[in-house]
């Protein structure tokens, strides 16, 4: 009970923090699975960032190859990112890790065969939040 | 060399001195560099250029993980070298002594009369044909002894060593060569101890000593098996520096540690890591062997399946097949925001 | 730099994107060997190796599947395959040998309890200094390669000749090698190393002087003698666990040659003779003594509970003033008495003594060394508890930049506390990749800035004033921190 509603808190900080601070849409906070519709370990946020956060480095090969696009368009037609809310005092696991990506669905991307992608955000003392990409397996770093 | 098959080629004989895991036959270095993506660091100084630190020489110093992952692989044995050394110079007689010395100075030999005949040519080359003096000093040296006779008494312990090095210098002597027979030759120091070695069969999988791998090993032989290149990671405070070919030619994808399946990570380390990683153009990799579990049968044929596209493109090159347990990646990078 | 600020736009690493980065970020692994055979093989074959001349090649993001990717990639490990196939060669009338003997020594008391012998033996105050200086160092146990004429400049800095033994005693004339001084010299090719298969007294007839022995040696076969050994063998000899007799562990050996590649002289460690009693030290130990004991009580007499930190008054100077705000304990670092030096444990204890090159050197009196190193095994210690460390630290000697009266101003101040008042150099060893680390006791109360602010005349008598003091504490603005 008492992680739930700290997982609840956690989430509510990181969604408020996305709305405001980062300009993120369609917002909600999910607490079941919407594949098995099991009851998640910790409740998780989705929602539609302003931008495309994240572009595969194969991705950006293919664009800067294709004439076309010379300035990068589909950069911004955003895909939606679920976000996982942690505290900076936590300790996770690799099976705990694991069991966060398992309960998800597969990427509803152009490539969906991809491995798995969340967005983690930790949250620290001072409510500062930093925000990082956790890939489910080897994924090559972007290049920017 | 790179025409030999694995089938063909002998076990690559690792050397165990004092818990650590060293190759001095260059020929070895380079084969596992070509076929099993084992780079690993020259530690050795170069005895071409000894004062410097930038370019480092044989031997090369294996990480244990490299050593057991060829060990399973069933492409080298680790030998105890210094009870190997102790046991095997105390038995050799006087026959082999002979022979073994003789070999060497025949080749210190040929060496000296191929950097003098490079010598000569050169000058010749410099000083024009105006100068016949040249000429004269040329005939004044005799036949040098028969070449075949000397490459007879290497016999055949010496014969892998001696081919070596005959291919590599950069002129071959020829008999026509009028060359002094006074040199008195180099004195050599091989590089290998294959003088000491049985001359066949190289020694089999059974004689090799045990190799003590760190808890860290399965995320070792996983990123192997996906045919990456893994380095030692102090530079970047990992386990392992990950790279997706050949550190001579790449930069490395990762910055790879290795985490219990359920030892826990303290976030602010995924912090630290994911920023230092993305501030050198890496992903922070986390990753472990999997603890059986019955609900996460599925995971193994998952991040297999996935990984697919990410692999490296040699992967199929890479012999032996894989060896990790199954093992689960999870990498980091900067979101941006 | 995207390195510190957070909030950096993807677009500003972009801009960053160039090879700068990548500059720092292998270090100097990796490098191109086709660069290291072109310089070999140029015209000017003695031409020094600087850095910029041999930086490696441009790397790639990852395989592209290219042919010309390819043929780089086949290029350089061609180039590396030909370096890397030289055979050492020894020029036959001047080469160096070195004879594998490595019982010869194994009587001889080991080197920590050398130094007591040594000084029984002689007795006058002055040369006793002296001959336990030529006595320490020796580590006649773990010297196991005996050569033949002590000739190459190498030698300088590399092997001893065992002075202790008795006389008509086969060998006493020769110089012995360390493990790692004659793997080293083995490595660059300097000397060939010899396994005999007969006694010491055969393979050094007598004491007779080098040159008739040499002739000697020819009139035998070479191998009725012995038979010379690879690297691979010298490893197999030379290399053990830590504390084994006539060995080094792989990790020691690893900086002892990184070290003598650039340049450097490194002995073994020893402890150092302590500094003669100068009035000066006993004089500032007894100031020590004072202080401990003068410090708790004017700390605790001068404050009362409550009330302004500084009382009310007419000051003339700000030290005063100063001096009444210290109210936290600094740390005062203080030379030790020897029986009061702490043996600290492995692997955080003293193992090298490092000298620069340029410096005047007799390896047998070796001059104050310039640094003091530990070896660490990156994969088998962690990071140093505060005791270890300090334990490390204690242990070498105490040496302070020494103040200079004349000169004051913020680069001296900066420069002592940069240098710290105990140093040591900890390398981390990890595969074969070294990393040095240099740590410091640092004593940032010693430097009282507000000395130097206001009023001169003072100024120059505060360093002296301030040590009997104690409590003092600099006002933390120091750029150093």
């Amino acid at each position: 009970m008492v992680e739930r509603d700290h997982g609840r808190q956690l989430a509510d900080t990181v969604l408020d923090n996305l709305k405001y601070q980062h300009d993120w849409t369609e917002l909600q906070i999910l607490t079941h699975s919407p594949t098995n519709s099991e009851l998640f370990m910790r409740p998780m946020v989705s929602g539609l960032p302003p931008r495309r956060l994240y572009v595969h480095p194969d991705d950006q090969i293919a664009m800067l190859k294709s004439s076309a696009n010379p300035d990068g368009k589909i950069l911004d037609t955003p895909e939606v990112e679920w976000v996982l809310p942690t505290h900076i005092s936590e300790k996770w696991t690799l099976k705990k890790f694991a069991a966060v990506f398992d309960s998800l669905p597969a990427q509803l991307s152009a490539h969906p065969d991809r491995p798995k992608r969340i967005v983690l955000a930790t949250i620290h003392g001072d409510s500062t939040i930093v925000y990082y990409l956790l890939h489910d397996g080897l994924v090559k770093p972007r290049q920017n | 060399m790179a025409s030999l098959s694995s089938d063909e080629r002998p076990l690559v004989r690792v050397s165990k001195v004092a818990g650590r895991y060293l190759l001095f036959d260059i020929e070895d270095v380079m084969y596992l560099r070509r076929n099993y993506n084992i780079c690993s660091v020259f530690v050795g100084t170069i005895p071409q250029n000894p004062q410097q630190n930038l370019f480092m020489g044989l031997p090369l110093e294996l990480m244990p993980e490299e050593a057991q992952v060829l060990v399973e692989k069933k492409v080298a044995c680790v030998i105890d070298d210094a009870t190997f050394h102790l046991n095997r110079l105390a038995a050799f007689d006087e026959l082999s002594r002979r022979a073994y010395v003789q070999s060497l100075n025949n080749q210190g030999k040929q060496m000296q009369m191929a950097v003098i005949e490079s010598q000569n040519r050169n000058k010749l080359n410099q000083q024009g044909k105006s100068k016949k003096k040249k000429k004269m000093s040329k005939t004044d040296l005799e036949e040098p002894k028969d070449m075949s006779s000397n490459n007879d008494v290497n016999g055949p312990i010496e014969a892998d060593e001696s081919n070596i090095l005959f291919d590599s210098t950069p002129t071959t002597p020829k008999p026509t060569v009028k060359l002094p027979v006074e040199v008195e030759g180099y004195l050599l120091t091989p590089t290998t101890s294959s003088f000491l070695l049985p001359s066949s069969p190289r020694p089999g999988l059974d004689s090799s000593a045990t190799v003590d791998i760190p808890a860290s090993y399965p995320l070792f032989a996983h990123l192997h098996d996906k045919g990456y290149y893994m380095m030692p990671g102090l530079r970047f405070g990992c386990d392992y520096n990950v790279y997706p070919g050949d550190p001579l030619r790449f930069h490395s994808h990762f910055a790879g540690v290795h985490f219990g399946w359920d030892e826990e990570i303290t976030m602010m380390d995924l912090v630290g890591g994911g920023r230092l990683g993305t501030s050198v153009k890496k992903g922070y990799l986390i990753g472990g062997a999997v603890v059986e579990d019955p609900d996460i049968k599925d995971t193994d044929t998952d991040t297999g399946h996935s990984n697919s596209r990410d692999q490296v493109n040699n992967q199929s090159r890479l012999k032996g097949g894989p060896v990790a347990p199954p093992v689960r990646t999870f990498c980091l990078e900067w979101a941006g925001m | 730099m995207p390195f510190d600020d957070e909030d950096i736009p993807l677009a500003s690493l972009n801009a960053a994107s160039d090879d700068s980065l990548f500059e720092a970020e292998d270090g100097d692994q990796a490098q191109d060997f086709r660069m290291f055979t072109s310089l070999l093989n140029g015209p000017g074959k003695k031409s020094q190796a600087s850095s910029k001349a041999i930086r490696r090649g441009e790397k790639d993001f990852e395989s592209h599947g290219t042919r010309a990717q390819e043929g780089v990639l086949e290029s350089s490990r061609s180039a590396m395959h030909e370096v890397l196939s030289y055979t050492r060669q020894h020029q036959p009338r001047n080469a160096l040998c070195g004879w594998y003997f490595p019982d010869r020594w194994a009587d001889m008391p080991p080197e920590s309890e050398s130094i007591p012998d040594a000084a029984t033996d002689k007795q006058s105050g002055s040369r006793t200094a002296k001959s336990r200086n030529t006595v320490q160092g020796l580590f006649a146990r773990d010297r196991v390669v005996a050569i033949e004429a002590d000739k190459s400049t190498m030698l300088t800095s590399t092997g001893r000749v065992v002075t202790t033994a008795d006389k008509f005693n086969p060998g006493r004339s020769k110089t012995w090698l360390l493990p790692e001084e004659a793997l080293f010299l083995i490595e660059r090719g300097t000397l060939d190393l010899w396994w005999p298969v007969r006694g010491i007294e055969e393979v050094f007839p007598a004491e007779k002087g080098p040159e008739e022995s040499q002739e000697d040696i020819r009139k035998l076969e070479d191998y009725d003698l012995g038979i010379p050994l690879s690297l691979q063998a010298a490893y197999a000899l030379f290399i053990g666990k830590d504390g084994e007799k006539g060995k080094i562990s792989l990790e020691k050996y690893q900086v002892y040659a990184n070290l003598r590649r650039t340049g450097y002289r490194v002995l073994r460690a020893t402890p150092l003779p302590p500094r003669p009693p100068l009035p000066q030290t006993s004089q500032s130990l007894w100031q020590w003594l004072f202080s401990l004991i003068q410090k708790p009580f004017s700390l605790h007499s001068s404050y009362s509970g409550y009330g302004p930190l500084v009382k009310p008054g007419l000051y003339r100077s700000y030290i005063l003033i100063f001096e009444q705000l210290a109210l936290v304990q600094r740390h005062k670092p203080a030379p030790l008495p020897p029986s009061e030096l702490p043996q600290p444990q492995d692997p955080f204890k003293i193992f090298f003594h490092v000298w620069k090159s340029n410096s005047s050197f007799v390896k047998t009196r070796p001059p104050p060394p310039d640094f003091q190193m530990a070896v660490v095994d990156a994969r088998e210690s962690s990071v140093p508890t505060l005791e270890q460390l300090d334990s490390l630290l204690l242990s070498t000697p105490w040496s302070p930049l020494e103040k200079d009266e004349g000169r004051q101003g913020a680069g001296v101040v900066y420069k002592r506390l940069k240098h710290g008042w105990r140093n040591a150099v900890v390398a981390v060893v990890d595969r074969g990749l070294i990393s040095y680390m240099r740590f410091g006791e640092m004593a940032f109360g010693e430097e009282l800035l507000y000395e130097n602010v206001g009023v001169r005349p003072r100024a120059k008598r505060g360093g002296r004033a301030g040590k009997g003091r104690g409590g003092a504490k600099g006002r933390g603005r120091g750029r150093g921190g």
